[in-house]
């Protein structure tokens, strides 16, 4: 890894080399039954290499030839993008607890026990088909720059998902946990998911119009994507964001604070420094209905004459490090998820989405068909609907949040709250 | 590099295992507004182990040659913890035993063609795009994919099969006030660098729709009489249907091996469904799967009757029906799943003046942006479409999502155009992106539809 860097160092004005190595096992059960134990061992090389104002990149799965690996990213940075950052210098990055030695000790023995048990569980109040996905990986990651940062980072994850199928469909209702080695999916959590599937058996296709609706947290997606589109460094370096020069301004209800906290250890993506080195940072994407900030990497920063935020990743070993959210929380209101469906008339509650990543997604338009929710009626939840579409814009949606939940559910990515929005357009009979 | 496959499984203890090795060279350009974004070439390689024993199924992906001894003891060890827990032995239904070499048939072959001379053609079109009325932006990815695979399986098959994928797609963006309108536009295929050239008046026609998009009304929601035209009707074809004409989906779906079954009547008597792969020089083309079987052509739907499906070796045999030869893997990063090929309805009798004439007053719906299926329900976006009055086109309509039932919605096929256009986008996300998954199809006439709205 040095001699890639010094090579690559002497050849262009700035160099960076990113590399990671990873090993997960998972095991998945379909309908009860394990159907699945895989391993993946992967590991890979990203170099990055500015030169003459111009950046490339190159990776390679197998380091076979270093000098040929510097040539490729150098022939990338010929045409590539132009770019005036520098790469930051970066030492002493703040600890963050993403590792857990506990990780090393399961098998996918436990995995399957643990699988087994929410399984006779849920069976044993309900004949609904299960399907759980269980399991765990460790990954270290390093990056080091031609400015001189050496960073190093090992970390644990473990989740656990169950499902519940409703019959005939291929969408249900889910709970998701995550941790830095074993947790539980508590039989309290389960219970709330067992509750609803038991009333869901009943089928209403609500009227067509506009009614309150509760989006729970495994709907926020319909959302909040897009607002992270119309957020994104790149929307607004193009002059095409809806959000452009409106930082500073409500946006949404002042009810609704959102903000990113990497180094929050409930949440699965602790970092402390990002895919390019920058140090992550903590801080509001909206407070108060105001909008604050965008996401930045070192790229857009620089060209937009912003501070960068810390928020450059990678994907994957093959891709440029992008701007994205992470570890994203949501303030909580004051009441509870049982008292804001109590105070429904004739409303929706929605649990699930299809389309969600489809529509005028830029312009916070949405038109998404309810996948998984629930009809209320005075105060009660009255079934499962079916043939149901939300539609609106996103951000419409959200100025007219009426009530926010009084706790947060950790989706693994991220802690949201559920929220009540008022007149929402609903198709359905 | 068969050779080289063959040492390393050495003598796995298993009573089936497959290996595949595969490279993957990705030369991609990005450009956003006339800026390149990123661009180059780049070289991934790796190794996926299946393994088979006591009715236990277990994979394992690797990178590098020295993990293979690690790889064959957890695969080992994975299977002998799913035969443990199993209620139903896995076993592969019989296949011939392959050996094979088959080139890439290419026009005009893109890792002959200088990374230069791909990014003047991108600007071109960029340049193109943007030099339209109202344009504000303009985002270009072109890549071209060389996949080499290499396989062998305990039972003797070789097979070296070479996949070259080429794309350049766009997403323009039409703009006036705070108002911003996107279409998509996609060229590309199986066959070569050619398909990328020469589409000058179909990108300016993809730029028009955007422009003309800006005055066009949102949608009424509701339920109508529909025309899809061959990319939306493509789009049906792929989420609503062809995803249960997987033998996977259907499996792990108790509820649906009833619905599904081979015989059962779904559609009106006028549909023909089909998935073929073999096609030349469409999108989908290959002619071994993942698994080494030959892909074949499949009568999904004839007449209205289920009448075939999709197969890996591991469903055929769960459900005693013949290999189909669809067990497709992304690339070496992953172990193959089921995936449609080419799939679309099959041509009918009917001119598109005749289609319309026959909707009287409804909707024409154009080309889809993205879809989503949730078992029998699903949902997709279009980008565009017009109202239709007295058989005639009317106004211009945006922000459509169609939502529905699949057995509700194939008995409403009225007429089905003779017509015939396949897409070249790609880019199923089953779990892996599938970027030479094909569909497309005539102009369909739904007699009822719903589109969510305002």
């Amino acid at each position: 890894m040095e001699k890639l860097l010094k090579l690559a160092s002497q050849a262009a004005d700035q160099a960076e080399v990113y590399y990671s190595s990873d090993s997960s096992d998972g095991i998945g059960f379909t309908d009860g039954k394990l159907e699945k134990a895989d391993t993946s061992l992967t590991s890979g090389i990203a170099l990055r290499v500015i030169k003459d104002g111009r950046i490339g990149l190159a990776h390679t799965r197998n380091l076979l030839d270093s000098e040929a690996l510097v040539k490729q990213a150098l022939l990338s940075a010929k045409e590539g993008m132009e770019v005036s950052f520098q790469l930051p210098l970066t030492v002493n990055p703040p600890k963050v607890n993403s590792y857990n030695p506990d990780i090393e000790k399961l098998s996918k023995k436990d995995l399957v026990a643990e699988g087994k048990r929410i399984i006779e569980y849920i069976r044993s109040k309900t004949g609904a088909q299960v399907n759980i996905g269980c399991g765990y990986s460790v990954s270290e990651d390093g990056l080091m720059n031609s400015a001189g940062t050496m960073l190093e980072e090992k970390s644990s994850d473990y989740y656990v998902y169950a499902m519940v199928v409703f019959p005939g469909t291929g969408s249900g209702l889910h709970k998701f946990r995550v941790g830095k080695s074993h947790v539980e999916l508590d039989k309290a959590e389960l219970d709330e998911m067992i509750e609803l599937y038991l009333i869901s058996q009943n089928q209403i296709v609500p009227a067509t119009g506009k009614m309150p609706v509760i989006f729970a947290e495994s709907s926020h997606s319909a959302l909040l994507s897009r607002f992270f589109t119309a957020a994104h460094p790149s929307s607004f370096y193009n002059k095409v964001s809806p959000l452009l020069n409106r930082i500073g301004e409500q946006i949404v209800s002042p009810k609704i604070s959102l903000w990113q906290d990497p180094f929050d250890p409930e949440l699965s993506s602790q970092a402390a420094f990002d895919g390019e080195g920058s140090l992550t940072k903590k801080f509001h994407y909206i407070e108060n209905g105001i909008f604050k900030a965008i996401p930045t990497d070192l790229n857009y920063a620089q060209k937009l004459n912003l501070e960068p935020t810390g928020n450059g990743f990678r994907g994957a070993i093959e891709a440029n490090p992008s701007a994205q959210a992470f570890n994203i929380c949501m303030g909580t209101g004051n009441r509870s998820l049982k008292e804001m469906i109590a105070g429904i008339d004739k409303g929706i509650i929605v649990q699930g989405l299809m389309g969600a990543h489809s529509g005028n997604i830029l312009n916070g338009e949405y038109s998404v068909g309810v996948s998984s929710g629930f009809y209320i009626e005075n105060g009660v939840i009255k079934g499962r609907v079916k043939d149901t579409m939300l539609s609106g814009n996103a951000y419409e949606t959200l100025m007219n949040v009426a009530e926010i939940e009084n706790k947060c559910h950790n989706t693994g990515s991220r802690k949201l709250p559920s929220i009540l929005c008022d007149g929402v357009s609903v198709a359905g009979k | 590099m068969i050779d080289k496959l063959k040492q390393m499984a050495g003598k796995i203890d298993a009573d089936y295992f497959d290996l595949r090795y595969e490279t993957k060279r990705v030369e991609q350009i990005v450009m956003s507004k006339k800026e390149i974004r990123s661009c180059g070439s780049n070289l991934g390689d790796g190794y996926v182990l299946r393994v088979l024993k006591n009715g236990g199924l277990s994979k394992v992906s690797f990178t590098k040659p020295e993990q293979a001894d690690m790889a064959i003891k957890r695969a080992i060890e994975n299977a002998e913890v799913l035969a443990a827990n199993l209620s139903e032995p896995k076993r592969p239904a019989p296949a011939p035993v392959v050996k094979a070499a088959i080139k890439a048939r290419l026009v005009e072959d893109p890792r002959q063609i200088s990374l230069s001379e791909k990014i003047a053609i991108v600007r071109h079109y960029s340049d193109l795009l943007f030099a339209q009325p109202k344009i504000a932006n303009v985002d270009m990815h072109y890549y071209d994919v060389y996949r080499n695979k290499f396989f062998i399986n305990s039972e003797g098959s070789e097979i070296n099969e070479e996949l070259v994928t080429t794309k350049l797609g766009a997403g323009v963006v039409s703009q006036e006030g705070a108002l911003t309108q996107t279409v998509r536009m996609a060229f590309g295929g199986s066959n070569g660098f050619q398909k990328v050239r020469n589409r000058e008046d179909e990108a300016v026609a993809r730029a028009k729709i955007a422009a003309d998009l800006l005055n066009a009304e949102p949608v009424t929601a509701g339920t109508y009489r529909m025309i899809l035209n061959p990319g939306i009707a493509g789009v049906f074809t792929h989420e609503a249907f062809g995803h249960f004409s997987e033998a996977d989906i259907v499996r792990d779906l108790p509820a649906l091996r009833e619905k599904m079954k081979i015989g059962t009547k779904m559609g009106t008597d006028i549909l023909n469904i089909i998935d073929d792969a073999t096609m030349a020089d469409q999108l989908g083309y290959y002619q071994y799967d993942d698994e080494g079987v030959a892909v074949r052509r499949v009568n999904l739907m004839t007449g209205g009757v289920l009448t075939g499906r999709l197969h890996d070796r591991f469903t055929a045999a769960e459900m005693g029906e013949p290999i189909s030869g669809h067990a497709i893997a992304e690339d070496f990063r992953y172990d193959p799943i089921v995936r449609m090929g080419n799939i679309f309805i099959q041509p009918g009798n009917n001119s598109f003046e005749e289609l319309l004439a026959a909707l009287g007053d409804g909707l024409y719906i154009c080309d889809a942006m993205g879809g989503q299926t949730s078992g029998e329900n699903f949902t997709f976006g279009a980008n565009y479409g017009y109202i239709v009055k007295n058989g005639k086109l009317a106004g211009m309509i945006r922000d459509i999502n169609i939502v529905g039932n699949l057995y509700s919605t194939l008995k409403t096929v009225e007429m089905i155009g003779n017509d015939f256009v396949l897409d070249e986008a790609g880019g199923c996300g089953k779990g892996q992106t599938n970027i030479r998954s094909c569909l497309g199809g005539p102009h369909v006439l739904f007699s009822n539809l719903t589109v969510g709205g305002k």
